[in-house]
């Protein structure tokens, strides 16, 4: 057995005499800390009969005065989180001094956490000094926040974390995703030469490729190409999959060459995305390795794919195949064939369909009537009038929605006399759905029952309620609220059924009383939408609530019904939110309809549209474009071109959650007169993700 | 093959725009109509004092995926198409009606039918849709 020699032993101990008046200190403050003594002169002012829950209460209410609150709290003493992001912004310095000087690393890391989640620029020095943290998780989690904070003076320190040969591997990767999110030349150029590195450690190429895909803006639209390229060759499963979905948003042609050999990789998943994007670069050099391969496939999303490829790349020849794969000796190949054909929706696809409705397989022929319905014109429906009495239910069903869509809706005969009358639970129901849109009062019963029983969404019976305004439609919707039915709060407010006001502000009461916030809220909503000013005085106490959602969804009813001190309450809301609150209060804010109230709100949006705090700025945009499509699109159009990569996600994301026709029509034109490659390719996917698309 | 030298077409290239610089100043100086600019990359607002005007259409989209959107992005590529409205939205092709938003100084509602028959199998005047039920 070797011994260590006397040299090796010098440095330990060297290193413990150093720490030693340290960790006299440190057990003198806990032996303190233990009496009660004189830790007392610090912010926790402990007594030893304090409970824990009393301490937190405690630490919590200096926190937004207190800067230096955290600093000597032990998890006994550390309020919850949520309690934390309640106070909002105003937590930000006391957070910042306890990742710089609280000795617990795991205090240290929930105070990172929770800056990232506050998104307060004035969190970037303590974030940007705890990348040097000696615990690597909370060198992580600072490096996850900052992540959410782009700021140029970011970009050194992750760059050091990146650099430093000691660093784990996950850590890293977040300074990667970091570097990705700051849209700096510097983090490009940095992510670049992590890609083109040959890896000495865990490979983490597909880490740095993503991040700099969220930078890809900030490059020259060649150098990107390229850059996907070399991925798709790396032979690095990771980064090939990062690097195809990449390919089907760039579009490039030159991606074909590295496209066309995955087309036999062994994933099937990476095979489907490196069709799929050669379906969407629309070279037409991928023809002829497509075509190769749609005879011999066994799989019916690779088919759909490949079919959906070639349809676009060469649509002779792609009629010319897949009739071989429309009459396939395997029934399973026959159906998948029928359903592309239904989804290119091309008059092209009649004759092959008509000749399936012809199978021996009941299950070819409902593929191929659902596909005639897709393709929708009087020819492909005019084939489909002997099934609407076929023994096999679903052919009927199929053939039935088919010929009614076709007939523009008019005639629903067909769907009570064929399917509403069916003892089949979902075919009745889906015809019940159908008939209630267009008011049938035969379906009342049956649909009210299908609510009450949780068969049936507040979707499917809201059509039909609008229309029907017989007073008992209403009345039993209004009694499934009270027991419960949240969701039906905005169509109660739209019917106004008779008793409804009452039970309303009796509901926020008694919630209130019981501390349901979650019931309080609903019903909060509703009188706000009822638009009950009696209602005034009972919740303005409720402004000051700890619980953050509740003073909102107050402030947002105040405002609604009148009160302009509710509206500045709101704003100063928006102001302190942690960032990572903003989409929801945005969603809320979205709630408002009354003309008045949005008129006084929007000058202080349009305000803080134009602010640097980018969260804020989209957040406004977004309540914006829900109040007025038309005016408010240009700002988050503005975002998608923004330079820092933060700001164009958080477009996008706020862009794509709206889903009013409106948008959809706005994004179109945007993307008609939009010459900026990004940009565009983003309106793309956005588009790409809409309801008829 | 290459004839020049890229050393001489440097000086010369900033001579030449050094000039042009010298020309437009003396021409904004003097008074001239601002020089021509080129047309924005992307999507912009416009004015809501400009005057607007509606078209009513009933038109029938070729059976394709994506008719609808395909249809839009013809008549966008104008920049005085303001708005193509379905009336109501549906996922079909077939005939449908829509109103289309136009800038009534820059395009006619005869242009604009024009580019529709342009963008669909067929496309015609209708009467007007419904006015939409009042908000609550």
């Amino acid at each position: 057995m070797n011994l260590p020699s006397r040299r090796s032993l010098l440095a330990p101990l060297l290193v413990l005499l150093g720490l030693a008046p340290a960790a006299t200190v440190a057990l003198d403050a806990t032996a303190q800390d233990d009496e009660g003594g004189a830790l007392s002169e610090g912010p926790l002012e402990n007594t030893p009969d304090e409970s824990p829950w009393d301490a937190q209460k405690r630490v919590l209410a200096k926190l937004p005065t207190d800067p230096s609150v955290l600093i000597n709290v032990t998890s006994r003493e550390m309020p919850a989180s949520p309690d934390i992001l309640n106070l909002g912004k105003r937590g930000t310095k006391a957070l910042a001094r306890c990742l710089s000087d609280n000795i617990d690393a795991r205090i240290r890391w929930t105070c990172a956490v929770l800056l990232g989640r506050l998104g307060d620029r004035g969190a970037l020095p303590a974030l940007q000094g705890a990348l040097d943290d000696w615990e690597a998780s909370v060198r992580g989690a600072a490096a996850d926040a900052l992540a959410t904070l782009p700021d140029p003076t970011s970009v050194p320190p992750l760059l050091g974390m990146l650099a430093r040969k000691d660093e784990e591997p996950w850590n890293r990767a977040s300074a990667l995703r970091a570097l990705g999110t700051q849209g700096h030349p510097k983090a490009v150029a940095a992510l670049r030469a992590e890609l083109k590195a040959k890896p000495t450690g865990p490979d983490q190429r597909a880490v740095a490729f993503r991040a700099l895909w969220a930078s890809r803006h900030m490059m020259a639209r060649e150098t990107l190409v390229g850059d996907v390229a070399a991925a798709l060759g790396s032979g690095e499963p990771s980064l090939v999959e990062a690097a195809t979905e990449a390919a089907a948003e760039l579009r490039s042609p030159r991606l074909v060459g590295a496209l066309v050999p995955l087309l036999d990789h062994e994933n099937p998943d990476l095979k489907n995305k490196a069709v799929y994007a050669l379906g969407l670069v629309g070279d037409r050099t991928a023809t002829k390795a497509l075509l190769e391969r749609l005879p011999k496939v066994r799989d019916a999303r690779l088919l759909n794919n490949i079919a959906f490829a070639l349809e676009r790349l060469d649509r002779k020849a792609f009629y010319e195949s897949i009739r071989a794969v429309v009459e396939h000796k395997q029934a399973i190949i026959r159906l998948n064939a029928a359903f592309v054909l239904g989804d290119v929706k091309r008059p092209e696809g009649i004759p092959l369909l008509a000749k399936a409705l012809q199978d021996p397989s009941d299950y070819v022929k409902t593929s191929a009537i659902v596909a005639l319905g897709k393709v929708g014109t009087a020819d492909a429906t005019k084939l489909l009038a002997p099934f609407v009495d076929a023994p096999n239910l679903t052919m009927r069903e199929e053939a039935v929605y088919a010929i009614v869509t076709q007939s523009g809706g008019k005639d629903l005969s067909l769907v009570h006399d064929k399917l509403f009358a069916s003892t089949n639970w979902g075919v009745k129901r889906r015809a019940a759905v159908a008939l209630g849109k267009a008011g049938d009062p035969r379906v009342r019963d049956y649909l009210l029952g299908c609510f009450e029983s949780q068969g049936c969404s507040v979707g499917d019976v809201a059509p039909y309620a609008r229309i029907d305004r017989d007073p008992a439609v209403g009345g039993r919707l209004l009694l499934a609220w009270t027991r419960g039915r949240d969701e039906l709060g905005d169509l109660l407010a739209e019917l106004r059924p008779a008793g409804t006001l009452p039970l309303a502000t009796s509901s926020v009461e008694a919630a209130l009383a019981q501390n349901n916030v979650w019931g309080a809220k609903s019903a909060i909503d509703l009188v706000g939408d009822l638009g009950d000013t009696t209602a005034k005085s009972r919740l303005e106490r409720h402004l000051a609530d700890t619980d953050t959602w509740l003073r909102l969804h107050v402030a947002v009813t105040l405002a609604r019904l009148g009160d302009t001190g509710a509206d500045i309450a709101l704003l100063r809301e928006m102001d302190n939110l942690p960032a990572d609150m903003l989409p929801a209060f945005a969603r809320l804010v979205e709630r408002i309809d009354e003309p008045a109230v949005r008129s006084r709100l929007l000058p202080e949006l349009e305000r803080r549209k134009k602010e640097a705090d980018q969260d804020t700025a989209l957040a406004a945009a977004a309540i914006h474009l829900a109040w007025d499509p038309e005016g408010g699109v240009f700002r988050l159009l503005e975002g998608l071109a923004s330079p820092s990569p933060r700001a164009r996600e958080l477009a996008e994301r706020y862009l794509r959650r709206n889903r009013a026709d409106k948008v959809t029509w706005l994004l179109r034109r945007a993307l008609a007169r939009e010459e900026r490659d990004d940009v565009r390719d983003r309106l793309r996917g956005i588009l790409d993700d809409r309801p008829g698309a | 093959m290459h004839s020049e030298s890229s050393d001489r077409d440097v000086p010369l290239r900033w001579k030449t725009s050094a000039l042009g610089l010298v020309a437009a100043l003396a021409l904004v100086g003097c008074g001239a109509a601002p020089l021509a600019t080129s047309p924005p990359r992307f999507d912009t607002p416009v004015p809501a004092s400009e005057p607007r005007a509606e078209v009513h259409l009933a038109v029938t989209l070729a059976s394709v995926a994506d008719c609808e959107e395909a249809f839009d992005l013809a008549l966008y590529a104008d920049r005085s198409v303001e708005l193509v409205a379905w009336d109501p939205p549906q996922a079909t092709c077939g005939p449908r009606t829509v109103t289309i938003r136009f800038l009534a100084q820059r395009t006619t509602a005869e242009k604009v039918l024009a580019a529709a028959k342009k963008a669909a199998v067929s496309a015609s005047a209708a009467p007007p849709p419904p006015a939409a039920p009042s908000p609550r």
